[in-house]
């Protein structure tokens, strides 16, 4: 049988400030096999972004086993964190998050220069990434002379260039018109029937409807699991 | 790293106010410190040039009163005979000529005489022609002189036909046979020369054990330390008390280092306190740099935070950071090296040595290699502490939607305050460094040091050794001459002939024995300065008769021998006694008896502030009563009512018409040359100082201002609930008045044992400057925090108008 790529064995996150424990996530179990395409849905506060943030190896469970191409992966140090964030797991953010300062090649050279790769296979990656989502005539451009759905493919663009494990998208179209939203939905249906393995998180049921199975969050559970029935 | 370095000139590109302002903090931090270790490197740090200068040592006769004394020809050459642990010594003196060259007047030549085993010892190339050997040793080898290279370029403008001409120096035909390298004038070891000399031993010299004048300077052989050479010098030393129990008991030998002795303890710890203090104005400057960076990194979160998502490690955007904090710090040294090529030529042209203005003050490869290493020094300090607190802020935070980016804000709004406190500590700290020079100064300029400076113009004669001035009366008419001729000029009110003024002091000391009291062991007695005057000179010098009588014309040569003693003197040696009549003598085996006729109020020289005297006794005697032949160097001062300017042309013309070969030196007003010989120094450190403590006082109160302004603009929200709530205007304006103040108020504690540490060092270099003023430094910190409050006065009334509505619509 086929290991899952990622693995939530009971994860918890809880939250402490001065006086106040949050449980933002409990006991979570969540088993997202490769190539598959998982939605989150939940209302707001429900723990979305802060299981996207675990599973993205940019926080850490509170309790709980989190396996990541059947490796653990709490306890891991900072750099080796940052190493497989950088290898295998691409962002997609709901405010795109491109670096106004950075051209559009830039921007999505960024995670292959943190990976210390050649110029030279830079560059090939980088026209790729930008060909697949139909920007590669904007590579001199900066973000600010782009519009949203622009660059949310130059953010795409940015998370596939590294030929990542999974793409993690938070809320991708949130910033976005709808038809720039079907757009990038699009996009991800695209790279989703080219084997890309997607979780995105989503409280818009329509774009849930694209993913194979939508998980169901509230006060940090899981309340429903879901498959979408395909046409 | 390519990446790295083109994104961090875009962000200075982009912002480029922060960019100005970042570097015009860095620019005045690192010239200020260029400037000071340019001169640090120029008086203490740069090598002599003379071959293996580490192994050179000066050899000092030390006594109780001091370690560092000149030692007797028969004493020198006995322990040349003795010592195994030198290949060579030399011996020394500063000597003075008289050129006079046909068509043009007398000049004063600045020389030293040296034993002709020197320029071997030293390694001297010479730059043209040949030095001279120990041959010159013995008489009978000619009269040669050899020059500085400074002299040669001024004078014979580098024309090397010059060796072999023969110059008249004291009226006597010499040879050039040489010119000396640059290397040779070392200006803060013995002073600027123009003529160095054999020291030309003759047979009554070299026996001479009881009149100490030179200089000795020794190469160790190589493997024999300095301790292994003191240890033999002490033996010798003890033989030589044994033998000539006379001149050397309770006399020992004193080993110190050449390159300690050229570069001066003094002029060495002054500097080291200033280049410290400049060090502080770089810390001012990295710390105002750290919270600027602060708020940058706060602003640049989310890129931060992307870079974070994307895989960039932490490491790797600290280092993003730091070349972007090293860069800048690099152009900041760049425009700190132009500010400090301003200010070390106006530090060079405020030096004064031995009668020249100036001093060479190279930015050379040493110094740029220092702003180098400051530049990227100042990068990493006050780029690491923002990189490091950028690296670990809250990524998720960071990244959503709204988000300030504020997280982590609160060890940044320490580190801030950490900064600003430490910033107004260090400002603090260079104030009273400052304070303590300028109040030195301003005590001084209106001490009563027991003379009157004001009215007296001054100068010095020189008068050779040679058959001109042979004999005492030869001498004497001279002066005699000369006293008469200054009695004579226009606005003339009295005038003075003597061995030292009170301008740098009494250079002359030896024991006393009183008669008719137990005369102490044979090294033990007092030690008295001994001064030798012409008859109006404690009136001309404006000093106070307290008892008896001053000299008279009829107190010369056959009459009984007279002396004046100061109130010191006069208290503790003759303690509940009439001090009148009683007589004096200096410690020779033959006493010669000095009946005291006076008391005068004490002296205190202005050299007294750097060279603390060997003691508190001043002994006057008649200048007709001593013998000539030995007072060939004298001072000269006249109190006149007439412009200075006048007197001095006058004096010159006065000289000439004696002995127009004879030229008469350093002629200026007693105030003048107050100012040059003694506190030019001090005042220059005052001004140095003072620009330090302005630098560090604006660059705090921008820095403070900077932060309260962040923070004021962080608390909107905050203060909007406040207003809300009903809080008055000016609640919200010493709400944020308070934070200033009570951050003044840390800093100030801090500063103030900063200052009492600083003023205990200046204390323990300079025991006798009169810099100390613990009330002072509570005024420079009230001072400060006055500033500190003005500089919160801007933000505290923004936030006053703040508008609730907007601020909780922020929220």
């Amino acid at each position: 049988m086929q290991q899952p790529l990622l693995k939530l064995d009971n994860v918890t996150k809880v939250f402490l400030t001065d006086e106040v424990e949050t449980h933002a996530l409990s006991g979570i179990h969540l088993e997202i096999a490769k190539g598959e395409y998982v939605a989150i849905a939940g209302p707001s506060g429900c723990g979305k972004s802060t299981l996207l943030s675990i599973l993205g190896l940019l926080d850490t469970p509170t309790d709980g086993t989190y396996l990541l191409n059947e490796r653990h992966v709490q306890g891991l140090t900072p750099a080796e964190r940052a190493r497989i964030r950088n290898r295998e797991i691409g962002f997609i953010f709901q405010s795109f998050n491109l670096i106004g300062d950075l051209s559009v090649y830039e921007n999505v050279e960024l995670p292959l220069t943190y990976r210390g790769m050649p110029s030279s296979e830079r560059k090939t990656r980088v026209e790729e990434a930008l060909e697949k989502v139909g920007m590669g005539h904007r590579s001199k451009h900066v973000p600010s002379q782009l519009s949203g759905g622009q660059q949310q493919r130059v953010a795409v663009a940015r998370a596939l260039a590294g030929s990542p494990a999974v793409l993690l998208a938070d809320e991708p179209t949130g910033n976005l018109d709808s038809k720039n939203g079907d757009a990038v939905m699009e996009l991800l249906q695209n790279l989703h029937r080219t084997g890309s393995t997607i979780l995105m998180v989503t409280h818009d049921t329509r774009f849930a409807r694209h993913a194979d199975r939508t998980v169901h969050l509230f006060d940090g559970r899981v309340v429903e699991e879901r498959v979408e029935p395909k046409e | 790293m390519l990446g790295d370095l083109r994104y961090a000139f875009r962000q200075f590109a982009k912002h480029p106010g922060y960019s100005a302002v970042a570097l015009a903090t860095l620019a005045l931090g690192i010239g200020v410190n260029t400037t000071m270790f340019s001169v640090l490197n120029a008086l203490v740090l740069r090598s002599s040039g003379f071959r293996d200068s580490g192994r050179l040592v000066n050899i000092f006769r030390s006594s109780p009163q001091s370690q560092e004394w000149p030692t007797s020809p028969a004493n020198f050459l006995d322990y040349s005979a003795q010592q195994k642990s030198f290949q060579a010594l030399a011996a020394y003196n500063n000597a003075s000529y008289n050129l006079a060259e046909p068509g043009q007047p007398a000049q004063h030549l600045a020389g030293m005489v040296f034993s002709g085993a020197a320029f071997q010892m030293l390694g001297v190339v010479p730059e043209v022609g040949r030095t001279f050997g120990p041959e010159y040793d013995q008489p009978g080898h000619g009269e040669v002189a050899l020059l500085t290279d400074a002299f040669w370029r001024s004078h014979y403008a580098a024309d090397p036909s010059v060796v072999g001409r023969q110059i008249r120096l004291d009226t006597v035909p010499v040879t050039v046979v040489g010119v000396l390298p640059p290397y040779f004038e070392q200006p803060t070891s013995w002073g600027h020369l123009d003529v160095i000399r054999p020291l030309g031993w003759n047979a009554g010299t070299r026996q001479t054990r009881d009149n100490n004048w030179l200089g000795i300077l020794g190469r160790l052989k190589p493997g024999v330390t300095l301790e292994a050479a003191q240890s033999e010098a002490s033996a010798i030393a003890s033989r030589l008390a044994h033998d000539f129990p006379q001149n050397n008991e309770g006399i020992g030998i004193h080993l110190v280092p050449w390159d300690r002795v050229r570069t001066g303890d003094i002029n060495r710890r002054i500097s080291w306190l200033c280049m410290i203090l400049a060090g502080f104005v770089l810390l001012i400057a990295c710390a105002n740099l750290a919270n600027l960076q602060l708020a940058r990194t706060s602003a640049r979160s989310r890129e931060l935070a992307v870079r974070v998502a994307v895989g960039a490690s932490r490491l790797q955007v600290v280092r993003q950071l730091l070349i972007e904090s090293v860069l800048l710090s690099a152009a900041g040294g760049a425009l700190g090296v132009l500010l400090a090529s301003w200010g070390v030529k106006m530090i060079a042209g405020s030096i004064y040595i031995t009668g020249v203005w100036g001093f060479d003050i190279p930015i050379n490869t040493a110094v740029l290699m220092f702003t180098l290493a400051a530049s990227v020094a100042a990068g990493v300090v006050s780029g690491t502490v923002p990189a490091w607190l950028a690296s670990r802020a809250d990524v998720n935070s960071a990244l959503k939607q709204g988000s300030r980016g504020s997280t982590g804000d609160r060890s940044r709004h320490l580190v801030r305050k950490v900064l600003i406190v430490s910033e107004l500590a260090l400002a603090l700290v260079l104030l009273s460094g400052a304070s303590y020079f300028v109040r030195g100064m301003q005590r001084l300029s209106h001490a009563d040091e027991g003379w009157k400076p004001d009215g007296l113009v001054v100068g010095t004669v020189t008068l050779p050794y040679n058959s001109r001035y042979q004999t005492d009366a030869q001498c004497q008419a001279f002066f005699h001459s000369l006293e008469q001729k200054l009695s004579e000029l226009p606005g003339a009110q009295g005038e003075t002939v003597a061995t030292n003024l009170p301008i740098t002091g009494f250079w002359r000391s030896n024991g006393v024995i009183i008669q008719g009291k137990a005369r102490p062991p044979h090294g033990k007695e007092p030690l008295v300065y001994s001064n030798f005057v012409s008859p109006g000179h404690f009136g001309v010098m404006g000093m106070r008769l307290l008892q008896g009588r001053g000299f008279t014309d009829a107190d010369r040569a056959g009459s009984v021998k007279v002396a004046v003693i100061n109130e010191t003197m006069a208290r503790v040696l003759f303690p509940g006694e009439d001090p009148i009549g009683k007589r004096i003598s200096g410690t020779d085996p033959t006493p010669e008896w000095y009946e005291v006729v006076g008391v005068v109020n004490d002296v205190r020289p202005y050299l007294d502030i750097v060279r603390p005297p060997d003691t508190p006794f001043q002994v006057y005697k008649p200048i007709d009563q001593v013998p000539w032949s030995f007072l060939h160097y004298m001072n000269i001062a006249v109190r006149t009512t007439a412009p200075a300017a006048s007197v001095a042309g006058a004096m010159r013309v006065a000289v000439q018409q004696i002995d127009p070969d004879q030229p008469v030196s350093d002629i200026s007003t007693a105030r003048e040359a107050i100012r040059a010989q003694v506190t030019t120094g001090f005042t220059l450190v005052a001004k140095i100082l003072g620009c330090f403590a302005l630098i560090g006082l604006v660059l705090a109160s921008v820095g403070l201002y900077g932060v309260i302004s962040f923070l004021t603009a962080q608390r909107t929200p905050e203060i909007g609930i406040r207003m809300a709530l009903g809080a008055q205007p000016k609640q919200v304006l010493w709400l944020i008045l308070g934070q200033g103040v009570r951050l003044a108020a840390v800093g100030s504690a801090i500063g103030l044992l900063g200052s009492w540490a600083v003023v205990k060092g200046a204390d323990a270099v300079l025991p006798m400057f009169p810099g100390r003023d613990p009330l002072l430094i509570v005024v420079v910190a009230v001072v400060l925090s006055a500033v500190a409050v003005a500089a919160c006065l801007v933000p505290a009334r923004s936030a006053m108008k703040i508008d609730p509505i907007i601020a909780l619509r922020a929220e």
